[in-house]
């Protein structure tokens, strides 16, 4: 159950646009464990959404360029391996959900067929047994009437059913890892929580990774085991999910967490993080939130903090307020 | 305290057309038959999933779409108000020619006094007072026209200025009041986050000294960090220019946050309704409590009892018989699948559109 | 409280139509289309102003000349015709009637577009379906049917000519500008103004139209190929403008000519047709593609 299955080593991720490089991952390293859901956090161009891309081998090429790392799956790189053999990878043992269940699906083929058609490309079971397989995922997901719903046609169906049929058609295949983006962002609250159940749910039933990303942190801490925040393209905490929402270090974290509104506390003072996040083209070369931050010192202006380990359970955080306790 | 604005019986359908003479085969009853008061100096909130009519109910209070049926009193005395709906009891219960002169009197009424009623002209000219903040900061600033102006339009239409220089000045103290550098006049929407978009928009509504802002989902398609900025400025501006809120929103947490009254959507009607701390402590619609308890917590030491609702939101052009919500309902009575409910106050000022309270005072 | 943005110093900001102009100007094959385009204007100018005798040359017969060939003599470089006329001046002197038709036709097809097209698109109801009755009944007949007998009734003049063109025209353009006025009333700017009490004037003119305005300009543009290449039509059938020299109507002189082993006018006009409509449709793509608002953010 311990057993690392994906590993990302320094990966650095770089769009080069005429105006200058944007440096959406910037030298960003973490892994995830059999079994476990890993959070990603971060605001919008924090490039937690391109960091699933280059996992996926999905970055486009130009103006994308994975500029240096490695993104180790089950000890191979990704990275080195060829359009092929992504291929095979992709779909079969680490597939992806996206935000918009509207877009993801062929508006004009049966579901039942859709989902089957990933088992045409990576079995070689016959088209009956690949329908009935279909159907039983639709089951799992837990759609009412399979048999009738793999006939229907995704206009037939609602957002929440939609993005049910995209974790069936992802799932089908056993997957070690699953790459969730945002699966939830445009759904209402009552079926964010179904599709989220659902998730935990084949967690725990398959055994498969999960790679939560999203910017709410409410959806982490009650989903993911660890969680990695990341901002303006950079790692700056992570931690197991208690210790991050009952022990925050960075100042961006702590003052992130502070700024959301509780339900049932609502007189709660909220925090206020002035400012916004500077251009990624370019980056001052200190710390990325030294604009905004409360608790900047001189020397966070020009020099980029180091990872610090603060425990040994993993608990990592960039910032030069920590650093003469540890460091790695 | 006195209500700014008191919606009666509000009522949006839009038409589905069909074949080739394009005859109305049926209609989205996208809000449908709901009834509000807003109070001076308030923060209402109007919350539900999407497509529960709550974006259509707010363009239709900024009149920006022409209601099916309804009244809309902004700013009306208490006894004016009462006089037209008295008025309109009264004429039910005549006929004849006594009814045609009544009628004509409630008609010369409405023109004076109802939103809905007043001839365009007039209309326009008193939309000055209840302004519009949008949901999209991309799509809600015309691209094509550098930001000063788009702040300064409002001045323009209605001519509130003297010179030209009079005209900089406001545009440019209502961008300093709203956060926004104001040597940054002559420059185009596309040059600023989506903070600061939000930001023009909030500028370019209060331009006209408004008495009541409509806030459609002001904050939904920002991040966190820059939502707190935002409802912060909303709060900072609300006492310096003593506004009244009606704050559209579906985020929960937010509302609770934010309003001090809350009245919760689905499918066109507002099922319940009460002020924030009696609604968020003992909900009283099966919809409320399975909306609230789905709203994640950013606690992971907490565990919550999640209610989960089956299905999905029927569509409004066909909505299920009886109460809108009884095919969802954890609590689903013989009578809710034949009869809708009429409005039950179980609780001062605490109204819910259900069954479960039959036997309470009835209001609507 | 005041936030920054990414630059700190004080700047006019760049409008969307400047920042697709400085993306045209950037795609190096749209400016040297342009530049040919410019050249022609040039030269029909020079036409016109009887710069370098061209007007005398085309017009004057010389039956001394009769037939010279092409690439023979540098006075006359793409020979002489029939009568003697020079055939390089008459081919200059049909890209004025070519420029002149694609212009008037133009600037008469777009006022019309724009009245039913705007009209028809923000207020749907009656207006709607009266405009889109007369749309569709001119878009049911052939359009080379109007031309031919709008001519044949009212005369082959210039101006007959090129309104022919612009009642055929408008359609394509208006449906367009229909369209996009449909879903340009639900724009939240749009309703944004509304809600500051804008008539419907304003909303029109300042709010939509200039969102329009694209499809308007690349109309205009592709409008001249479409015109020249009905002009050729219509002199092949005998029925383009009276005493002038057009390329249909050169065509139309070398389609008996060339029985006789002379090729000079096809060779002229065709040369300075394909160069004109290739450099026209470059140049029109270009613009759409620059001016299109849906990839405003591509710099």
């Amino acid at each position: 159950m311990n057993n690392t299955i994906l590993e990302i080593k320094n990966l650095k991720t770089y769009f080069h646009t005429e105006e200058g490089t944007v440096r959406a991952v910037d030298d960003v390293s973490f892994s995830i464990k059999d079994g476990e859901i890993l959070g990603l956090v971060g605001e919008s161009g924090c490039g937690k959404s391109v960091t699933s891309l280059s996992i996926m081998g999905l970055v486009p090429v130009p103006p994308g360029k994975i500029e240096g790392g490695q993104i180790l799956f089950e000890g191979k790189d990704l990275l080195k391996m060829s359009e092929k053999e992504l291929q095979k990878i992709r779909g079969d043992e680490i597939t992806m959900i996206f935000q918009e269940p509207m877009t993801a699906l062929n508006p004009v083929s049966r579901i039942g067929d859709q989902i089957a058609e990933v088992l045409e490309f990576h079995t070689d079971l016959d088209k009956k047994k690949r329908w009935e397989k279909a159907v039983e995922m639709i089951k799992l997901v837990g759609i009412p009437e399979p048999e009738k719903r793999a006939r229907s046609y995704p206009h037939e169906m609602s957002g929440g059913m939609r993005q049910r049929i995209i974790i069936a058609m992802a799932l089908i295949q056993n997957p070690s890892l699953l790459i969730a983006d945002e699966p939830t962002t445009a759904l209402d609250v009552t079926i964010q929580a179904q599709i989220l159940d659902l998730i935990k749910k084949l967690n725990n039933q398959f055994h498969s990774a999960v790679l939560l990303i999203t910017h709410d942190l409410s959806v982490i801490a009650e989903n993911a085991d660890r969680v990695v925040v990341m901002y303006a393209g950079k790692l700056v905490e992570s931690a197991d999910v208690k210790t991050l929402f009952n022990n925050p270090k960075h100042p961006y974290t702590k003052g992130l967490l502070k700024s959301i509104p509780i339900l049932g506390k609502p007189d709660k003072k909220l925090h206020i993080i002035r400012g916004t996040v500077p251009n990624l083209i370019d980056l001052p070369p200190g710390c990325p939130f030294f604009n905004r931050c409360t608790e900047a010192m001189e020397k966070c202006e020009n020099e980029l903090p180091e990872i610090i380990s603060l425990d040994n359970d993993g608990h990592l955080v960039r910032c030069h307020l920590y650093r003469q306790e540890h460091t790695t | 305290m006195s209500n700014l604005v008191e919606i009666y019986n509000l009522k949006k359908y839009f038409p589905i057309k069909a074949g080739i003479l394009r005859k109305t085969v049926g209609y989205i009853k996208a809000v449908d038959d709901i009834s509000l008061k807003i109070s001076k100096g308030k923060t209402v909130g109007l919350v539900g999933e999407s497509g529960c009519g709550k974006t259509t109910a707010g363009r239709t209070i900024t009149a920006l779409y022409k209601p099916t049926g309804g009244e809309m009193f902004f700013d009306t005395s208490p006894e004016d108000i009462e006089h037209v709906l008295n008025l309109k009891k009264e004429i039910e219960t005549l006929s004849g020619a006594e009814q045609s002169e009544k009628r004509r009197e409630l008609h010369t009424l409405r023109k004076r006094m109802d939103m809905y009623s007043l001839p365009k002209k007039e209309l326009n000219k008193r939309r000055k007072e209840f302004q519009m903040v949008f949901q999209d900061p991309y799509g809600s600033l015309n691209p094509r026209i550098p930001v000063g102006d788009i702040i300064g339009e409002g001045l323009d239409i209605h001519h509130l200025y003297k010179t030209k220089k009079e005209r900089k000045e406001i545009i440019q103290d209502l961008m300093a009041k709203t956060g926004i550098d104001p040597s940054y006049i002559n420059r185009y929407s596309h040059e600023f986050s989506g903070g600061q978009r939000q930001r023009i928009g909030i500028a370019r509504a209060l331009s006209l000294n408004p008495k009541l802002l409509v806030l459609d989902e002001p904050v939904s398609a920002l991040d966190v960090s820059i939502q707190v900025q935002i409802l912060d400025l909303l709060e900072k501006l609300q006492s310096d220019f003593d506004l009244t809120y009606l704050f559209i929103a579906h985020d929960l947490s937010v509302v609770e946050y934010f309003c001090q009254d809350v009245a919760v959507m689905y499918l066109g009607k507002i099922v319940e309704k009460a002020p924030r701390d009696k609604l968020y402590k003992d909900k009283l619609h099966p919809y409320t409590q399975a909306l609230i308890s789905a709203v994640p917590i950013p606690d992971p030491n907490t565990k919550r009892q999640r209610i989960i609702l089956e299905g999905d939101v029927p569509s409004p052009v066909s909505p299920p018989k009886g109460c809108y919500f009884h095919p969802r309902c954890n609590q689903c009575m013989d009578i809710c699948k034949v009869e809708e409910p009429p409005v039950f106050e179980p609780k001062e000022g605490h109204s819910v559109q259900c069954w479960l309270y039959k036997g309470s005072k009835i209001v609507g | 409280m005041l936030e920054k943005t990414v630059s700190t110093s004080y700047r006019e900001g760049k409008s969307p139509f400047t920042l697709s102009m400085l993306r045209l100007w950037r795609n190096r094959l749209a400016m040297a289309a342009l530049l040919v385009v410019i050249l022609y204007i040039l030269l029909a100018l020079m036409g016109e102003l009887n710069i370098f005798h061209i007007k005398d040359m085309a017009s004057n017969n010389n039956f001394d000349l009769r037939y010279m060939k092409p690439f023979t003599h540098i006075e006359h470089l793409f020979g002489t015709d029939n009568f003697g006329r020079d055939v390089l001046s008459r081919a200059i002197m049909g890209t004025k009637i070519s420029l002149f038709l694609g212009f008037v036709s133009g600037l008469l097809m777009i006022p019309i577009a724009i009245f039913f097209g705007s009209l028809s698109g923000y207020y749907s109801g009656w207006f709607d379906d009266v405009a889109m009755y007369i749309m569709s009944v001119i878009v049911a007949i052939p359009g080379m049917l109007i031309i031919l007998s709008l001519i044949q009734v009212a005369g082959r003049s210039f101006f007959i000519i090129a309104f022919a063109f612009a009642v055929t025209g408008w359609v394509g353009l208006a449906r367009v500008i229909r369209g996009s006025f449909m879903q340009a009333k639900e724009f939240e700017y749009v309703l944004a103004a509304k809600n500051l009490g804008a008539g419907d004037f304003r909303i029109i003119f300042r709010h939509i139209l200039p969102n329009v305005f694209h499809f308007i300009i690349v109309r205009f543009v592709l409008n001249f190929v479409g015109v020249i290449k009905s002009e050729v039509f219509l002199a092949y059938v005998g029925l383009s403008i009276i005493g002038v020299p057009t390329w249909g109507t050169m065509l139309d002189d070398s389609k008996l000519e060339l029985m006789s082993g002379n090729w000079q006018n096809l060779i002229a006009a065709t040369l300075f047709m394909f160069l004109f409509l290739v450099s026209l449709n470059i140049f029109g793509d270009a613009l759409r593609d620059s001016l299109d608002p849906k990839l405003k953010n591509v710099v």
